[in-house]
């Protein structure tokens, strides 16, 4: 009969990120009423609420690191586990892919912070937007360590709702209401569909615990294989997985719940773009694969999702090459990404499904691909930014001779560029590595990496071309000059990010093995 | 003492140029000072070279004399995923050695000879700090320790490529050239790409030392430079005689197409001739090309060691393949070259022709099944190829600085607005000469004694190829000599002024060079000319280390099969020791490979076993009778239970050299050459028969003619066939993201009734919904609104409810 080991207090130390970042996003509101307008205040809070959580994680790494080594991905079948990895009830899980996506979360969180620190100056009130980000981050990281169905719509309202009114922040911009209202129908829409998918679940189960917990010798996980076995029941809970993946898919932007993506991006404000397209899409990955992996059998779903990835990724990378705006084009790039990761979360399944061992390749792919799309994502969008604030402009065209206008911020971007397109010595190649590597190697998936092959070649042309304006093109105007401390930490973390992952890149894995002191 | 040890400075050196152009540019801008830097940067980077000139020629002696061949290797682990252990490093035998010294002499010329060619070029500073991020490439790729990081700089090397072949992007046609440049070699990178990550997930390494250098074989490192040579490693031996290594070597080849303009995708490199000539000679002459000879030959044990393959019901060895094609783009390039008039486009078609006998070498060696399966070996074929890579650079290098200076010198690129230059340009037209003899195979300078390896080999291996190569050293002499006859000899024909009635329909006469306003041709600056003269003495000379009695090249660049190879085909299979093959292994049934406890596996629940990224872990898994523990030094891995001492003197070790054969062979392909250029010279000498009107020609002719000039209608045939449609597959694209979602909405009605209610009641919910939201909404956001009414919400939302049902009707029958 499992009982928690962990007493209560101690239970709170596996959210202490999450309270950390509770605590800021207060203080922050506090910051508005008694400092109105200090953008340059406000933004120190938020930087150094995130920076904090990120040191807090340290907490519940440490916890889950007393029980011994940590299964990447905890299995319901494995009670010594559950009972040192799960608390509060249940509901919240600290296992190795929480504990890996928490990392990147707040990582992303963090850059998004420091890209916006002076972006905020345009607000009334920028201790509010702020606040609104960390709150939003706080809901990401709920999402990711969520143990229950009930938590996990919970989270994911919470995320989407802070995010419809981050998106609509610049309030005196059409662009950017329309995109809100546009983001919150579709969110609404789509939650509303996987609540009734989860719904169904705790109907045929009468739980929504996806592990055992205590009090309650089974979890979900354990009803449903029987249930599945059964012809009355078993269309009921497939119909329930395509439900849910419908929450799930918009979050995470994979076809065909994708249509959002290019009008909520262009929309929206470029932090809160670079937020959407990193921190929010890898929440949703991490809920997915905790739903998909450990929830319902792989063998069941592998096929669909595959054919999912292959359209997300053959969609988002074509629809991108005739894009003049380079915020639509990291859109689309988006949605080709959030396929190739798709890709992973399939070829893990299947080797689930085919009853193989797992080898790192499938465990660590998806939250390796997801770290260094936050780097080389956050660091091109820096780049968009940086050149917005001087030229207003997010034309494509805009950018020739940036070469010359601003050397480091071309060859940043080339950095940027070449690793969203997987070439090396970059961070991408290593996600792309471990991604390709681990759909040659489960069985039968051989064509879907076919695709993400070709795909990526396709990808290489429109990032590229962006490369040839900057690099082949005569400046139209004078040279950029303007400094800003918050996007240049921004940038150098995320040049950092991308130029470590790939130089270190056997010591970046070792961490996701949680092999602790 | 400057020894091995400082091999991995040389790369670093001229990325350090690189980097402080970008640094200096960035801190002048900081600094409110503009950007540019001063053209005072071209020196440093020179400088720079030469001190990596200088290391790379003293690491490159102290491999190849100092050590007598014996390897220099160095690696730190960098990546581990599962028993997949990829190491970072540095590895020198005397293959990169050679290399190193080719790519370095030819950096540096090049460099110095930039100094006076882009003079006064506003953009002369980014020129020096593309030019160096590319040397900083090419050099690391020769001293790469794996297939990855031979890649990385591979690609690297493109960009590089890229920008400079885009240089002076005032030019569309230098912007279309270098965009075509990069699509068309990514098409081969992406084979590439492909065949490594095959060949990572077969044998869990891409190790240089693992896969193809003997000296991780389990034998004593001696001395002797024995070891040195490359055979098929240890990790390839479960794969030996498979098509598993066929396909993978087919793979890798695409990349070495691609990048060495082999047929079909040659057609990026005569457009590349729109970047600056020093360009042309460095990257598009004498090293980048040639990388591909070069990978082709750093994975020649996985070339040799495959089955044959059988496509179609046709069965060839990879190698004949690549001998084939490289025939083929041989004799095509020559003959494309008979009808340029763009100086530098002949001398890129000829580079197209010369890269295809360099793998004519390479496929005309390696082993050949006979009808008994007794394996044969052909030993000169792969040293072939490597010396002419060498002498080629040299010549080839020679050449394109010289036509740089041709054209800086009169300010066209026609070589029928030129003529007469013998007369005002003396030095160009003395080291031209020479390098032009050695391209032609004039006995003896150094193009003719690796051309004569190449066609001996080929005669050994098959006769048709044999006479194909001979017809193509014939042609070579042949378009040469039209363009020095046409370019230096008679009278100066006026230059851009003159418009000469010729067709001239390859040359567009385009400046290369910035200056117009040319009167008489002059002879370019001491900077420009220094370099020629030193490259001319390397091409008459380059060619004496490789002389038939007394073959130094061959003896320390060269391949043999591993031991138990040889045996007739069926008995290899007893030889092959069994080898850990990691990823292969997790797909087989089970799971697992009794004999392999070495390979850990992770499972969810339990993870790997504990294992500390430490020193431990370094050695791949052991051969069978011993761990070989490989040192992260250049190591002495003399371990494993059996030694193959003297596996290096398999019969193949010594070439026996029939020196009648050399003689006949010299005969023919002197007598070849001597037939080219006499047609060359009597022909555009206008004495006895004239080459020169075009118009004159009868139908066949011109046809004949035609297919020459329009270089087989390549381009068009590409641009038919592959650019058109993928450009209407991206606007379908697009307009299914927008219009055929506006089809679906219209059609849905009409496909079920299903979803013909479904869309009645997301019309009552949704759409009627929306309409009071915007009502409650309009007064406040007026503009905002009026897009979201015609925007399409209501369709997003549509397609959601289709995929769910899609997803459900997917999932639902399954099983």
């Amino acid at each position: 009969m499992p009982t928690p080991i962990l007493p209560s207090g101690e239970q709170f130390l596996t959210i202490l990120p999450e309270l950390v970042l509770l605590a800021g996003g207060m203080l922050l509101l506090v910051v508005e009423m008694v400092w109105p307008r200090n953008t340059r205040l406000s933004a120190v809070v938020g930087i150094g609420t995130l920076a904090a959580a990120l040191v807090a994680l340290a907490a519940p790494w440490q916890l889950a690191a007393e029980g011994g080594r940590v299964p990447f991905l905890l299995n319901a079948a494995d009670p010594a586990h559950t009972n040192t990895l799960l608390s509060l009830s249940g509901t919240v899980v600290s296992d190795g892919l929480a504990l890996a996506f928490k990392a990147i979360l707040l990582t992303g969180g963090l850059i998004v912070m420091l890209m916006s620190a002076r972006y905020g100056e345009r607000f009334r009130n920028p201790a509010e937007f702020f606040s609104l980000l960390v709150f939003a981050t706080l809901a990401s990281l709920l999402l990711a360590g969520a143990a229950d169905l009930l938590m996990i719509y919970l989270a994911l309202e919470f995320l989407s709702i802070s995010s419809y009114i981050l998106v609509g922040y610049l309030k005196f911009q059409p662009r950017s209401t329309e995109a809100s209202i546009k983001y919150f129908l579709y969110g609404a829409i789509t939650a509303a569909v996987m609540l009734y998918g989860m719904s169904l679940v705790y109907g045929l189960t009468g739980t929504t615990n996806l592990y055992p917990t205590a009090g309650r010798d089974f979890g979900v996980q354990t009803q449903l294989q029987t249930l599945l076995t059964s012809a009355n029941t078993r269309p009921a809970i497939l119909i329930a997985a395509g439900l849910i993946l419908v929450g799930l898919g918009f979050k995470t932007a994979i076809v065909p719940f994708h249509q959002w993506v290019p009008d909520v991006y262009d929309g929206s404000p470029t932090p809160v773009m670079a937020w959407l397209s990193v921190v929010s899409k890898a929440a949703g990955f991490a809920a997915l694969v905790r739903v998909f992996i450990s929830l319902f059998p792989a063998q069941e779903w592998v096929g669909p999702l595959a054919i999912l990835a292959a359209l997300t990724m053959v969609l988002g990378n074509l629809a991108a090459i005739p894009q003049t705006n380079i915020k639509r084009l990291l859109a689309y790039s988006s949605i080709s990404h959030a396929g190739y990761v798709l890709m992973g979360v399939v070829a893990w399944g299947q080797m689930q499904a085919m009853g193989q061992q797992l080898t790192p390749w499938h465990l660590y792919g998806v939250p390796v691909y997801l770290a260094t799309y936050v780097f080389m994502n956050l660091g091109a969008l820096a780049v968009v930014l940086t050149f917005y604030e001087e030229n207003r402009t997010h034309e494509i065209d805009d950018y020739a001779g940036l070469s010359q206008r601003s050397p480091v911020l071309a060859w940043l971007m080339v950095f940027f560029l070449l690793s969203l397109a997987g070439i090396p010595p970059t961070a991408g190649f290593i996600g792309k590595f471990l991604l390709l590597g681990a759909a040659i190697a489960a069985p039968g998936l051989w064509w879907l990496a076919v695709v993400a092959f070709v795909t990526t070649v396709i990808s290489v042309y429109y990032y590229w071309r962006v490369v040839q304006v900057m690099f082949l093109r005569p400046a139209q105007r004078p040279e950029m000059k303007r400094r800003e401390w918050g996007i240049a930490w921004a940038l150098g973390l995320a040049v950092f990010g991308t130029a470590a992952i790939f130089l270190g890149a056997g010591g970046f894995l070792e961490m996701f093995r949680l092999h602790l002191p | 003492m400057v020894d091995v040890h400082y091999t991995p400075i040389i790369p670093l050196l001229p990325l350090v140029s690189f980097a402080l152009f970008v640094l200096g540019a960035s801190v002048r801008s900081w600094l409110g000072k503009g950007a540019r830097l001063s053209d005072q940067v071209a020196y440093v980077s020179v400088a720079l070279m030469g001190v990596s000139w200088l290391l790379a020629l003293a690491v490159a002696f102290d491999v190849l004399v100092l050590r007598s061949g014996q390897p220099y290797y160095y690696a730190y682990p960098w990546l581990s995923v599962g028993s997949v252990l990829i190491r970072f490093g540095f590895m020198v035998d005397p293959m990169s050695a050679v290399m190193l010294i080719v790519v370095a002499t030819v950096a540096f010329g090049v460099q110095w000879y930039s100094l006076g060619y882009i003079a006064g070029d506003e953009k002369q500073p980014r020129f020096f700090a593309y030019l160096s991020l590319f040397s900083s490439a090419m050099l690391a790729l020769v001293v790469a320790n794996t297939l990855l990081e031979l890649f990385f700089a591979w690609e690297i090397m493109g960009l590089a490529s890229y920008l400079l072949i885009g240089f002076w992007y005032e030019k569309p046609a230098a912007m279309r050239a270098a965009k075509k440049a990069f699509v068309v070699t990514r098409v081969g990178d992406t084979f590439f790409f492909i065949g490594m990550l095959w060949l990572v997930l077969q044998t869990g390494t891409t190790d240089f030392a693992n896969l193809v250098l003997g000296t991780a074989h389990g034998g004593a490192l001696s001395a002797t430079g024995e070891n040195a040579v490359i055979t098929g490693g240890p990790y390839l031996k479960a794969l030996m005689g498979t098509t598993t290594l066929g396909w993978i070597a087919l793979l890798i080849y695409g990349g070495a197409v691609g990048k060495s303009a082999q047929f079909p995708l040659h057609v990026w490199l005569p457009d590349a001739m729109e970047g600056p000539t020093p360009v042309s000679a460095l990257i598009h002459a004498a090293t980048m090309v040639a990388a591909g000879v070069y990978l082709v030959a750093r994975m020649y044990p996985i070339f040799d060691l495959a089955a044959p393959l059988t496509v179609l019901g046709i069965t060839f060895r990879p190698l004949g393949l690549v001998a084939l094609v490289g025939l083929g783009t041989a004799l095509m390039a020559a003959y494309i070259a008979f009808s340029q008039s763009d100086i530098k486009r002949i001398l890129a078609y000829s580079t197209i022709s010369q890269l295809g006998f360099m793998f004519i070498g390479l496929g005309c060696g390696g082993t050949v099944v006979g009808e008994n399966g007794v394996r044969t070996f052909l030993a000169i074929g792969f040293s072939a190829a490597m010396f002419h890579l060498m002498t080629h650079a040299f010549f080839k290098g020679l050449l394109f600085l010289g036509s740089g200076s041709v054209i800086h010198g009169t300010g066209t690129q026609d070589i029928w607005k030129m003529g007469g230059l013998w007369r005002h340009m003396r030095w160009t037209a003395i080291t031209f000469l020479i390098g032009y003899a050695a391209l032609a195979g004039v006995a003896p300078l150094a193009g003719f004694w690796s051309k004569d390896q190449i066609l001996e080999a080929a005669w050994e291996y098959n006769r048709l190829i044999f006479w194909g190569a001979l017809l193509g050293a014939g042609m070579t002499a042949f378009y040469m000599t039209r363009l020095w006859t046409v370019a230096f000899t008679g009278q100066w024909s006026g230059g851009e002024a003159a418009a000469t009635g010729h067709q001239a329909v390859g040359g567009h006469g385009q400046h290369d060079h910035g200056h117009g306003g040319h009167g008489l041709p002059h002879e370019s600056p001491r900077s420009m000319l220094i370099p020629l003269v030193a490259l001319a003495g390397l091409a008459a000379v380059a060619g004496f280390v490789g002389l038939p009695k007394a073959n130094r090249f061959g003896e320390m660049v060269k391949y043999v099969p591993p031991p138990g190879w040889l045996e007739p085909a069926g008995a290899v299979e007893e030889h092959a020791l069994h080898l850990p093959t990691p990823l292969r292994m997790a797909q087989a049934p089970g799971g697992t490979v009794p004999d392999s406890p070495a390979v850990p596996h992770s499972s969810p629940a339990e993870g790997d076993s504990p294992r500390p990224y430490g020193a431990q872990q370094l050695a791949p898994e052991p051969l069978q009778g011993g761990a070989l523990s490989f040192p992260t030094e250049e190591g002495l891995p003399a371990v494993g239970g059996e030694a193959h001492a003297g596996a290096a003197h398999t019969p193949a070790g010594h070439h026996e050299v029939d020196m009648g054969l050399v003689w006949r062979i010299g005969l023919l392909s002197t007598l070849a050459a001597l037939l080219g250029i006499l047609l060359g010279a009597s022909g555009y000498r206008g004495r006895r028969f004239n080459f020169r009107a075009p118009g004159a020609l009868t139908p066949m002719e011109s046809a004949v003619y035609a297919l020459s000039l329009n270089k087989f209608y390549l381009d068009e045939i590409y641009w038919a066939i592959l650019v058109t449609p993928l450009f209407w597959v991206t606007r379908t694209a697009r307009a299914v993201d927008q219009a055929i979602i506006d089809g679906l909405v219209n059609g849905a009605g009409l496909v079920t009734r299903g979803i013909s209610v479904l869309s009645r009641l997301v019309d009552i919910w949704v759409v009627d919904g929306l309409v009071n939201f915007s009502g409650w909404i309009c007064g406040r956001l007026g503009q905002g609104l009026r897009r979201l009414q015609t925007g399409q919400v209501q369709n997003y939302v549509l397609v959601v409810f289709i995929g769910v049902l899609l997803v459900i009707a997917a999932l639902v029958p399954s099983r």
